[in-house]
């Protein structure tokens, strides 16, 4: 700690460089902290994918204005192929709250979805009071949050005309409770299939949007996909059933900065690095004398090499903290600040062990820039150096 | 004349000293190749799309999309408007008199069924009889043609590198497995990522009605004018016309708008670190040479060339730096294939591109280059001689 006043004298020798390289640092390093989060979301819903959880959608659903949708009844013929333990319907009601910016989705389920797909966050007496209240829903704690509901309030969803088979245009759905987040599914609202079907128009009643099923063996996911759609191959509606887990892998596959974000973030430490190595060894060289004096006076060669590692490092780690926080008030912008076309782009992940991560990179990039100066600071003769040479 | 000729004099002094200054100037060098590649490399995709949605493009084209819809998605043009549409001023006509126009649909498979599941499969493009005649790149490169009226699809060569698809496949669609009867290329258009089969036999397997658009070829480019307005005045139709070329780059635009908004925001931050990084380069570099700037304000030098010979500086570093971007970009992206955005595409490093890259260096270099250029100028001779 006695040393920190030399170091802090190093450090303002030139404020104005100082001040820049510090900035540079902390700008790199919101960079970092925002693609290494992104990639820790991505790894995250990979890994909270499961393979023992499948998909069964319409394999046409495109292909008429109507699409050739699933009627309820293949529930049945899919529960009965060996492997599956349970089958759950499900439909979207997509439509808005108060305002279009306020966009929801009820998931409405049936009750063999408790089976189907137990992680969803309802306890059994919430699953009950679900199957006996039609309009009633269940919301988890985010969302609760985000649109400022209690148990009890009512939630109106306005939905596109034609939705509803009695011409309205809102759901008159009733907050039921408030349940924890679901990791993957924190805005999700659970609904009552039987009351959201019921209230479709006629054509459209009887049909599920998909059905998820839960099999035994998550090792067999592949093999019990191709029998459900080889048992529905010649059925009116042939389907096209997907593990959850590759699902989610193919999702994030397919989106063209999840393969870019570790280059990106190592792009712009390489950039600091350039510039703090630069920057100390060029500080360093100036200042030949000084370390000539401090030689002299029987520093030993490890604690100037202290001094200046800490000269790096202090820039470079109160960068990359700041840094990381910028990155962190970044990612908890409400969505309506981000340009538009970015809102596909899932929420950065700025969990601690990154926050870790980006320090120790910190570090690393000090170590790393101060190699060359040391070097000089070791050869450096201090009878020469004291001459002026 | 003066001050050019002082301008010059200072420039070439500036870079003749850079290798005195060697490592600085490296590090400008690679802080602008690391920005200007990062940008470069994720902008490729948003080029490589546009190319591919341009490719082949005729302007005589238009495309006549359904009512209340700016996409050739759905069924909202049908069968008795076609006809009519057909009747409409300016289209082309072949030998035997018939108008150069076919309605075409779009389809979207969520697997094509052959081997194990793959994420996505081609979008299937339903022509009819005189659609060929209006994509004449189309090129069958293996066996043969779809015929009209035969449940069989032929495949875009792209779209079968991507999705592992090869002649004599069985792709699950409406109404059984289609064979795949021939492979085609298009010059690398954004076609060559999809499927093509007949419309009217894709509908009817479908049970389904309705086309998602048509395409005609006019006479004349001229001749759009009088032919979109004929379909907007004409009270039997809702449908819009669109020239195909303005279709497809905003198509294009919209699909890689994801791509696009994101790699100008990383771009952006990373110019930001870089820009700081260029002030204080520029900072030291005028430091090392107070006392050469002071002897040459003492023989005469004005402070604007002096100024004006700092940012000179900074801007040949930028370009070099730019250059190394843009030519790693290069190298290690285009023409690299891509499969995003229900599009099969090659990644391109365009021309334009590569001047977008060079052009933001330099708007990066004076930027960064202004203060230092400013303290160079403003230092008295006598204080630097000082110093």
């Amino acid at each position: 700690m006695k040393y920190f006043p030399l170091v802090w004298a190093g450090l303002w020798r030139k404020p104005a460089e100082t001040v820049l390289i510090w900035l540079a640092v902390t700008v790199s390093f919101a960079l970092f902290g925002l693609m290494v989060g992104l990639h820790a979301t991505y790894d995250r819903m990979i890994a909270n994918s499961r393979l023992d959880r499948l998909y069964v959608d319409a394999r046409f659903a495109n292909v008429s204005p109507t699409g050739i949708l699933m009627p309820f009844a293949l529930r049945e013929q899919i529960a009965r192929v060996p492997g599956v333990s349970a089958v759950g319907i499900e439909h979207l009601v997509r439509g808005y709250y108060r305002n279009p910016s306020l966009r929801a989705t009820v998931f409405a389920v049936d009750d063999h979805m408790q089976q189907a797909w137990p992680e969803l966050p309802l306890t059994p007496t919430q699953w009950k009071q679900l199957a006996a209240t039609p309009t009633g829903v269940f919301i988890t704690r985010s969302r609760a949050a985000a649109f400022g509901l209690k148990v009890g309030d009512r939630l109106p969803l306005i939905t596109p005309p034609g939705t509803r088979g009695d011409g309205a245009t809102s759901w008159d759905f009733q907050v039921l409770g408030i349940t924890p987040d679901m990791p993957g599914h924190e805005l999700l609202i659970v609904g009552n299939l039987g009351y959201v079907d019921r209230s479709m128009p006629l054509a459209q009643q009887g049909y599920a949007w998909e059905f998820r099923v839960a099999v035994r063996d998550g090792a067999r996911a592949n093999e019990i996909s191709g029998r459900i759609d080889q048992a529905l191959a010649n059925s009116s509606t042939p389907t096209v059933t997907i593990p959850d887990k590759i699902a989610e892998i193919d999702g994030v596959n397919s989106v063209a900065i999840a393969s870019k974000t570790w280059p990106v973030a190592g792009a712009g430490i390489f950039l600091i690095l350039l510039l703090t190595a630069n920057g100390i060894a060029q500080s360093v060289r100036e200042r030949t004398p000084e370390f000539a004096v401090l030689k002299t006076m029987g520093y030993r060669h490890s604690t100037l090499a202290a001094l200046v590692l800490a000269e790096v490092a202090l820039p470079c780690v109160t960068g990359a903290a700041i840094g990381l926080g910028l990155a962190r008030l970044l990612t908890r912008l409400p969505v309506h600040y981000l340009p538009t076309d970015l809102a596909a782009l899932p929420q950065p992940t700025l969990s601690s062990a990154i926050f870790g991560l980006s320090l120790a990179c910190a570090l690393g990039v000090a170590l790393l820039g101060t190699i060359v100066p040391l070097r000089h600071l070791r050869h450096l003769s201090v009878i020469d150096a004291l001459a002026g040479h | 004349m003066r001050l050019l000729r002082q301008i010059l004099v200072l420039t070439y002094l500036g870079l003749l000293g850079i290798p005195r200054r060697k490592w600085t100037s490296l590090v400008l060098v690679g802080s602008v190749a690391c920005v200007i590649g990062v940008l470069v490399s994720m902008l490729s995709v948003t080029a490589g799309m546009l190319r591919a949605y341009r490719s082949g493009e005729d302007p005589r084209l238009a495309i006549v999309l359904g009512p209340d819809n700016t996409t050739e998605w759905g069924h909202g043009v049908a069968a008795s408007a076609v006809g009519t549409i057909l009747d409409a001023p300016g289209i082309a006509h072949r030998a035997d008199g018939h108008p150069l126009g076919d309605p075409e649909v779009l389809i979207y498979i969520a697997s094509t069924g052959v081997g194990p599941y793959v994420s996505g499969a081609p979008l299937v493009r339903g022509i009819g009889a005189t659609g060929l005649a209006l994509h004449p790149q189309v090129r069958i490169i293996a066996g043969r043609g779809f015929r009209s009226g035969r449940q069989e699809l032929t495949v875009g060569a792209a779209a079968a590198r991507a999705f592992g698809l090869h002649l004599g496949d069985r792709v699950s669609l409406p109404g059984g497995s289609w064979p795949i009867v021939g492979v085609f290329a298009d010059d690398g258009s954004v076609l060559e990522g999809e499927f093509m089969g007949d419309a009217d036999t894709l509908l009817a397997a479908g049970r389904s009605s309705g086309y998602g658009s048509v395409l005609v070829r006019l006479e004349t480019p001229q001749a759009f004018e009088a032919f979109a307005h004929w379909i907007a005045t004409n009270p039997d139709l809702k449908e819009t016309a669109e020239r195909l070329t303005h279709y497809s780059q905003r198509t294009a635009n919209e699909n890689a708008a994801f791509f696009t908004a994101l790699a100008y925001t990383v771009g952006c931050l990373m110019t930001l670190g870089a820009l700081f990084g260029t002030v204080k380069l520029m900072y030291a570099a005028v430091s090392t040479r107070t006392r050469e700037i002071a002897t040459l304000r003492a023989i005469g030098y004005q402070p604007l060339p002096v100024a004006a010979s700092v940012l000179l500086e900074t801007a040949v570093l930028a370009i070099a730096g730019a250059l190394i971007g843009v030519g790693v970009a290069w190298l290690s992206f285009d023409g690299r294939h891509t499969n995003q955005a229900r599009a099969v595409f090659d990644l391109s490093v365009s021309g334009q591109l590569m001047l977008l890259g060079i052009v933001w260096a330099l708007t990066l270099a004076l930027l960064g280059g202004v203060p230092p250029a400013f303290r160079a100028a403003r230092r008295s001779v006598r204080e630097a001689f000082a110093a």
